[in-house]
C-alpha cells in the first residue's frame, strides 16, 4: 500500500515538564546541603553538588532527546470502523547521538495509540510499529503524533507535537443482513421488479422472427409446428433500484469534523466519551450503519442503490450497481474485516461515501424531497434518520410522505443514539482495556422522540423501524423486536 | 477525613509489580555497596554488616518471586521484627550523654530496616524508597568520614546509582507505552512461571542497552557540572546543631604531676640542655621553644581537622626570652572540669564581651601527641573524652591522658575579630601585669635591635602600624631558609637572625618581630602549633602533617585581645583567609590538588599530558570536521529560476499539509491535476499562476526575471493566505467512486 505522505520533523522547541522525582531530589539535595553545613562534612557538599548536578541534566536531557526527529507514519488508506488499525513509523534522527526511550503517541484517530522506541541511532532511523485502538467512521486526514521522552532518569518529560500528514478512511461497520421483507418485495408497496419484455434470461413470450434477431433463440418445436419461424423472446431484467437517505442533524454546540480540512482542525476530532461530546453524532453513526448494512443487502439482492445524504452546499449521492452475475445469496459480497486484502467491490465505494457523511443543517423533510426527485418507477425508499431529542415529527412525516408521493416503496429507520455496531465489535480487540472505542453518551430524550416519529411516520403508509440502542440491528428490520414492523 | 482515608487508601493501594529482575538486582548490589561504605567509616560494625547484607540478598529475591501475592501476614512480621530492633536500639543509647553517642546505634537500627524492608518490594515505587535509603546511608557514611579514600566508594555508588535511576525509569516508560520487554506468563493462580527465563532475561538484557546507553551519555555533563556546583556552593560556617563527637584513642595517663606537659617522642636533653631533634616531633611543644634547634620535620599525618575556616591550631604560648630560648613565666594549671562541654574561662578579664566570633573545631588525631590540645584561640568550651583538663594563664589547655592516635575531641573557639581600623583605633588600659610581663627583654639584648626597631617604626603612628611596618621590613629584608647554621655559642638567637645572614624559619621571624615590638613598647608574646593544614577538597577536613608545626606571634590589642601576627613569608596567612561564603577559586584549586596528590607524580605528568594531547587532538578534530562540512554544504543559489523552483518546492509542501501530498511519482501537471479534482471550492489563481512559472523554468527552459521570482515569491505568499488556502480533505469522495 502506499505509504504516509511525508514525514514530519520535531520542531525546535519542546515543552519540558519537570516530573515530582526532580521535586524529590531538589528536596534532597537541599537536605544534604543542610546537614552537611551544619557538620562541616565535605562528602555532603560532593553529594549536594552531584544531586544538583543530576537535577540539571536530567531536566535538560528530555529536551534534547526528541529533538531532530523526523516521524513518517505509515498507515492502511482504509479500515472497518471498530477494528485495531495496524500501523508503523519510521524515526530518523538527524543528530549525532542517539535518542532514546522514546514515547511515541499517535492521535491521529482521536484515541491514542502508544508506542515506545527504545533507540534511535544518531543519523539513523529505526521502524516501530503499533495497534492503533479502533476508530469511529470518518476521514482522517492526518493527525498529531506525540513525542515524548524522559530519559535518561525521568526527572522532566520532554513532549513534542508533530503533525503528521497521513490519510485514512474508516469505514462504518455493517452487519450481514439475513434478508428483508421489503426489500425482496414480500410486503406492502411490493417493490418487485415489472415484468417487461428485453435481454435477459428469464422466459418471456415465443414470437415471429423479425430480422435482427438471433439464430439461437429459435424455438424449433414451435416453429416445425406452424411452419413459420418462430424465436424465444425474454424478459427484460430490469434491477429494482433502492433509494438510500441517510440524514443526521446537528443539534447543539458544533463539533470538529472528523474530515477536517486543514492540519490544524485535524486534531480536533470529539472524543465521544468527553462532556462535551454530542448523542447526535452516535446516532449518525450507527445511521450509516444502518445504510451500509441494507447497502450491501440490497446489492446481493440485486438492487442497484443510490446513497443520499446531505452535504455542505447540497445533497451528493453515491451510486451502486451490484455485479453482473445477478443477485447473490450466499454471504456477503463484502466481509466486515480483511477489508485490504479483498477484491474490489460495489460496497467498497459505497462505504467510503458513507465514512464521509457528517452531519447537516439541511432539515429531514427536504432532504428526501430533493433525493426523491427523479427516481424512476419501480424504486423503493428507505429514510435512515439519525434521531435526536429535537427531530421534528412532521419533518419525518414530510420526509417519508415526499418519498410515497413519488410512488416509491417507503421504509422509515429511526435510528436512536446508543452503542454503533464497531463499538460492541471492538470491545474483543481491546483486551484488558475496554475502553478503547469510546461509547456516545446516552439521549433519553431521543429514544423517546423516536417513538413518537414512529407513529407520525407510520401515519403516512411508509414501513416503519424503530433502532434503539442495545438492540440487533437484524432482529429490528425483521420486525422481531417491539417498535417495529408496518 | 473521609478524602484522609481514600488518599491513605489510595498509596496504599496495590499497583502493577515491577517484573524487570535487572532492575532489582541494580537496586541490591547498589544497596550492597552503601552497606560496605558505612562499614568502611566505621559508622556500623561489620559484623551487623554482614549481617543485613545476607538479609537484603536473600529478601530481594523473595520479594522477586513473590512480587505478584499480596503478603500480609509478612508484613505483620517485619513489623514485629522492626518493634525488637527499635527496642534494642533504645536499650543502647540509653546511657549516651551526647547527642554523638547514638549515631552509630542509629546507623545501625537504619541498615537493619534497609535490609527488613527488601523483603517487601513488589513495585517500582518500593524499589525507588530503597535507592533512597541508600543515598541516606551513603550521606552518614560520608558525616563519619574523615579520609579522601571514601570518594572510590562515592564514585562506584554514582554509577550504580545511575544505571538504576536509568533502568527505573525504562521500566517506567515501558508502563506507560503499554510495554512488557521479555515479561514472563503469568498464569491463571497469578503465580508467575518463569519458565525459558534464557531467552527472557536475554530480552531484558537488549532492553537494558538503550537507557544504560542514555545514562552512560550524561557521565561528563554531569562531572563537569558536578564540579562547577561544587565550587560555587556557599560555605557557611555551621555547626549549629552541636554533634560533637569525642573518642578517645587510648587511656594511659600522663606521666608526671598533674599539669605537667608530656610530649612522648621527644627525647631527653643534652648536656646543652637541648634536646635532639625528631622529625615527628616538633620540638615547640614543651616546657620551652629552644631556638637552637635545627632540622627538618617529617611529613607524617598528625591530625585530621574539620573545621569551617583555616587557623593555627595553637599549643602552647611563651612569653619570656632568654636569647636562645623562649619559655613560660608562669606554668601553672588549674583545673577545669565538668559535664561535656567543659566551659573554659577567658584569659584576660573582660574578654568576653571583646569582638569575636564563634568557630567550632573537631580534631581526629592520626598520631601520637603531646597532652596538649590543640584549638584555635581562645577555646571557650571543650568536648573532651576526659571528664576534666587543665588550662595555664595562656589559654593552653593539658590533657590528663596521653592523645594517641583515634582520639577524637572538639572544641568551640571564640576567635578575635576586628578591622584594621579597629586595630589602629584600639585604645584602653592594659590588664594589670601585662605590659611588664610582655615587653620585658632579655639583659643582653644587643642595642641595634631596639634601634632597628624604632627606627623601622618611626612613621608608624599606632601600635597596629608598628606591627605592619616591622613584618614590612622582616619580609623585604629576610629570607626563610630550614638549612641555616648552628646558632653561635653566646649569641643571641634575634640578634644573630636580623644581623647575621638574615636567613631563618619561623622560630627566628617570629621570634624577631615579637622582640622588636617588645623594644617599641608593644606587648607581644611567641604562640607555637600547626599550620591549619592542607584543605581537602571533598571531605573539607584540614590535613595537618608534622612539617606544619609552627610559631607565631601573638599582640595585644586594649579591648580586642590577643591578635596573632605571622611574619614568615609563604606560609598563609590566619587572619582573613577562606573567610568568604562563596570561594569557588580555592575550592577549584583545593579540587586539583587532591587529585593530583592522589596520583604519584610519573602518573600525574602522564596524565596531564594525555590529557592535553585528548584536548587537543579533539579540538582539531571537531574544527577540522566544521571545515569539511562548511566546505560540502551546497550554497544556496539566489538566482530568481532557483527561487521560483523553491517556491514551488514550499508550495507542495503547503498542500501536503492540508492533505494533498505530491506523490513521488506525480509530475507538477498531474499534482496540479489532483489539487483541482479534491480540492472543494476553486484553486486559488495563485496556485495556478505559480505552476506555470514552474513549468516553464524547469521544462521549457525560461530564464526568469528578479522581478518575476518575487513574484513567484508572492503568488505563495497569497496561495499560503488563509483565504486563499482552506480546502477539504484530499481523499474526500464527492458522490462518487473514490
Amino acid at each position: 500500500m502506499p505509504p504516509a505522505a511525508g514525514p514530519a520533523r520535531t520542531p525546535r522547541a519542546s515543552r519540558l515538564r519537570p516530573t515530582r522525582k526532580a521535586l524529590g531530589l531538589l528536596v534532597g539535595a537541599g537536605a544534604l546541603f543542610l546537614v552537611g553545613t551544619n557538620v562541616q562534612s565535605g562528602w555532603l557538599l560532593v553529594g549536594t553538588a552531584g544531586v544538583l548536578a543530576l537535577l540539571v541534566v536530567g531536566i535538560r536531557a528530555p529536551a534534547l532527546q526528541c529533538r531532530g526527529v523526523e516521524v513518517e507514519r505509515t498507515i492502511c488508506r482504509e479500515v472497518i470502523a471498530g477494528s485495531p488499525i495496524p500501523v508503523s513509523y519510521r524515526l530518523r534522527r538527524h543528530r549525532r547521538s542517539g535518542a532514546h526511550l522514546i514515547v511515541l503517541e499517535d492521535r491521529m484517530c482521536g484515541a491514542a495509540g502508544r508506542t515506545l522506541v527504545p533507540r534511535v541511532p544518531g543519523r539513523a532511523s529505526a521502524q516501530a510499529t503499533s495497534v492503533l485502538p479502533a476508530a469511529h467512521r470518518g476521514v482522517y486526514a492526518g493527525g498529531p503524533i506525540i513525542l515524548s521522552s524522559g530519559a535518561p532518569f525521568g526527572f522532566a518529560q520532554a513532549h513534542v507535537r508533530l503533525e503528521v500528514p497521513g490519510c485514512l478512511t474508516v469505514l462504518p461497520a455493517f452487519e450481514t443482513l439475513g434478508g428483508l421483507p421489503f426489500l425482496e418485495g414480500s410486503g406492502e408497496g411490493d417493490p418487485a421488479p415489472t415484468s417487461v419484455r428485453g435481454p435477459g434470461h428469464e422466459f418471456h413470450a415465443v414470437r415471429e422472427y423479425r430480422p435482427g434477431d438471433s439464430l439461437r433463440n429459435v424455438h424449433w418445436r414451435t416453429t416445425a409446428r406452424t411452419g413459420t419461424l418462430m424465436v424465444r423472446e425474454f424478459e427484460k431484467e430490469r434491477p429494482a433500484r433502492a433509494l438510500v437517505v441517510v440524514h443526521g442533524s446537528a443539534t447543539g454546540p458544533s463539533f470538529g469534523s472528523r474530515s477536517s480540512t486543514s492540519a490544524s482542525r485535524r486534531s480536533r476530532f470529539t472524543n465521544p466519551s468527553s462532556p462535551t461530546a454530542d448523542p447526535s453524532t452516535g446516532a449518525l453513526d450507527r445511521a450509516c450503519e444502518a445504510a451500509a448494512s441494507l447497502t450491501d443487502l440490497s446489492l446481493r439482492l440485486g438492487h442497484q442503490v443510490r446513497l443520499v445524504c446531505a452535504g455542505p452546499a447540497s445533497t451528493v449521492s453515491y451510486r451502486a450497481t451490484p455485479p453482473s452475475g445477478g443477485p447473490s445469496s450466499s454471504g456477503t459480497m463484502f466481509p466486515s474485516a480483511q477489508i485490504g486484502d479483498r477484491e474490489v467491490s460495489e460496497l467498497r465505494p459505497a462505504l467510503h461515501f458513507l465514512a464521509a457523511v457528517d452531519a447537516s443543517e439541511m432539515p429531514v423533510n427536504r432532504l428526501a424531497a430533493l433525493a426523491a426527485q427523479g427516481e424512476e418507477e419501480g424504486a423503493l425508499a428507505l429514510l435512515i434518520v439519525a434521531v435526536t431529542s429535537s427531530t421534528q415529527s412532521d419533518e419525518v412525516a414530510a420526509a417519508a410522505g415526499s418519498l410515497r408521493a413519488t410512488g416509491l416503496a417507503t421504509g422509515v429507520l429511526l435510528v436512536c443514539p446508543g452503542e454503533t455496531i464497531a463499538e460492541s465489535r471492538a470491545r474483543p480487540f481491546s483486551g484488558e482495556d475496554s475502553q478503547s472505542l469510546p461509547g456516545y453518551p446516552a439521549d433519553v430524550g431521543a429514544c423517546r422522540n423516536a417513538h413518537l416519529l414512529a407513529g407520525a411516520a407510520r401515519a403516512t403508509g411508509a414501513t416503519v423501524w424503530v433502532w434503539e440502542s442495545g438492540q440487533d440491528l437484524g432482529d429490528v428490520l425483521a420486525g422481531a423486536t417491539s417498535g417495529s414492523g408496518t | 477525613m473521609n478524602r484522609l482515608l481514600a488518599a491513605i487508601r489510595r498509596a496504599n493501594a496495590p499497583g502493577p509489580s515491577e517484573d524487570d529482575p535487572l532492575l532489582r538486582l541494580a537496586v541490591l548490589v547498589t544497596t550492597l555497596v552503601a552497606f560496605a561504605a558505612v562499614a568502611t567509616q566505621q559508622a556500623v560494625a561489620w559484623g551487623s554488616v554482614a549481617l543485613a547484607a545476607a538479609v537484603t540478598t536473600s529478601a530481594s529475591i523473595f520479594s522477586y518471586r513473590m512480587r505478584r501475592r499480596s503478603l500480609m501476614s509478612l508484613k505483620a512480621v517485619l513489623a514485629l521484627v522492626l518493634t525488637v530492633l527499635f527496642l534494642q536500639f533504645l536499650a543502647a543509647v540509653r546511657f549516651a550523654v551526647s547527642v554523638d553517642q547514638t549515631s552509630q546505634p542509629l546507623t545501625r537500627l537504619f541498615v537493619y530496616v534497609v535490609a527488613l524492608h527488601s523483603c517487601d518490594l513488589p513495585r517500582r515505587r518500593d524499589l525507588a524508597f530503597s535507592l533512597a535509603a541508600t543515598a541516606a546511608l551513603m550521606a552518614v557514611a560520608g558525616v563519619f568520614s574523615v579520609e579522601g579514600g571514601f570518594g572510590i566508594w562515592v564514585l562506584v555508588y554514582a554509577v550504580l546509582l545511575l544505571a538504576s535511576l536509568a533502568l527505573l525509569h525504562a521500566s517506567e516508560a515501558r508502563e506507560n507505552a503499554g510495554v512488557d520487554a521479555g515479561k514472563a506468563q503469568t498464569g491463571r493462580s497469578g503465580r508467575t512461571r518463569v519458565g525459558r527465563t534464557t531467552g527472557a532475561f536475554a530480552t531484558r538484557l537488549s532492553a537494558a542497552v538503550p537507557p544504560l546507553r542514555a545514562a552512560g551519555g550524561t557521565v561528563l555533563p554531569l562531572v563537569l557540572a558536578a564540579l562547577a556546583v561544587f565550587a560555587f556552593l556557599p560555605r557557611f560556617s555551621g555547626m549549629n546543631i552541636r554533634r560533637m563527637p569525642m573518642a578517645l584513642g587510648g587511656a594511659l595517663p600522663a606521666p608526671g604531676p598533674e599539669g605537667t606537659l608530656f610530649n612522648p617522642r621527644l627525647g631527653d636533653p643534652g648536656p646543652s640542655g637541648m634536646r635532639p631533634f625528631n622529625p615527628g616531633a616538633y620540638f615547640g611543644f614543651d616546657d620551652k621553644l629552644d631556638l637552637r634547634v635545627r632540622g627538618r620535620l617529617s611529613e607524617e599525618l598528625v591530625m585530621r581537622v574539620r573545621a569551617p575556616e583555616p587557623h593555627f591550631w595553637r599549643a602552647l604560648a611563651f612569653d619570656t626570652y632568654d636569647g636562645t630560648s623562649w619559655t613560660a613565666s608562669d606554668r601553672r594549671t588549674h583545673r577545669v572540669g565538668g559535664a561535656p562541654p567543659i566551659g573554659l574561662p577567658a584569659e584576660e578579664p573582660g574578654q568576653s564581651v571583646w569582638p569575636s566570633h564563634e568557630v567550632v573545631q573537631t580534631f581526629f588525631l592520626e598520631s601520637a601527641q603531646p597532652n596538649v590540645v590543640f584549638a584555635a584561640y581562645q577555646a571557650s568550651e571543650l568536648y573532651f573524652p576526659t571528664s576534666s583538663v587543665r588550662i595555664d594563664r595562656y589559654g593552653s589547655l593539658l590533657s590528663p591522658v596521653l592523645l594517641e592516635a583515634g582520639t577524637v575531641y572538639s572544641v568551640v573557639s571564640r576567635t578575635p575579630t576586628a578591622t584594621p581600623d579597629e586595630l589602629r583605633s584600639a585604645s584602653g588600659e592594659y590588664p594589670e601585669g601585662l605590659i611588664e610581663r610582655y615587653t620585658a627583654l632579655p639583659p643582653g639584648l644587643p642595642e641595634r635591635v631596639r634601634s632597628l626597631a624604632l627606627a623601622t617604626t618611626a612613621t608608624a603612628p599606632t601600635n597596629y602600624d608598628k606591627i605592619l611596618a616591622l613584618e614590612s621590613w622582616i619580609g623585604a629584608n629576610t629570607r626563610y631558609d630550614l638549612t641555616i647554621g648552628a646558632l653561635p655559642s653566646g649569641a643571641d638567637a634575634v640578634d644573630n637572625f636580623l644581623f647575621g645572614d638574615r636567613h631563618g624559619y619561623c622560630e627566628q621571624i617570629a621570634s624577631a618581630l615579637a622582640i622588636m615590638a617588645r623594644t617599641a613598647g608593644i606587648p607581644t608574646r611567641m604562640a607555637v602549633g600547626f599550620t591549619p593544614g592542607t584543605r581537602d577538597a571533598f571531605g573539607g577536613m584540614f590535613e595537618v602533617r608534622a612539617n606544619d608545626a609552627h610559631s607565631w606571634v601573638e599582640v595585644f590589642f586594649p579591648e580586642i585581645g590577643w591578635y596573632e601576627f605571622d611574619p614568615t613569608h609563604e606560609v598563609p596567612e590566619a587572619v582573613g583567609a577562606g573567610r568568604g561564603i562563596f570561594r569557588p577559586l580555592e575550592t577549584l584549586r583545593s579540587v586539583a590538588a587532591t587529585l593530583a596528590s592522589a596520583l604519584p607524580a610519573p602518573a600525574r605528568l602522564g596524565l596531564l599530558g594525555l590529557a592535553g594531547l585528548i584536548a587537543a587532538g579533539t579540538g582539531a578534530r571537531s574544527l577540522g570536521r566544521g571545515l569539511r562540512a562548511r566546505a560540502a554544504r551546497p550554497k544556496p543559489r539566489n538566482d530568481p529560476a532557483a527561487r521560483v523552483a523553491r517556491c514551488f518546492e514550499d508550495l507542495t509542501r503547503h498542500f501536503a499539509d492540508n492533505g494533498i501530498p505530491r506523490e513521488p511519482w506525480d509530475t507538477p501537471r498531474e499534482w496540479h491535476g489532483r489539487l483541482r479534482r479534491l480540492w472543494l471550492g476553486p484553486l486559488p489563481e495563485a496556485v495556478d499562476r505559480l505552476m506555470g512559472m514552474y513549468e516553464a523554468v524547469r521544462f521549457a527552459g525560461y530564464r526568469p526575471a528578479e522581478a518575476e521570482a518575487a513574484q513567484a515569491e508572492k503568488l505563495l505568499a497569497m496561495a499560503r493566505a488563509p483565504g486563499g488556502g482552506k480546502g477539504a480533505s484530499a481523499a474526500r469522495p464527492r458522490g462518487r467512486n473514490a
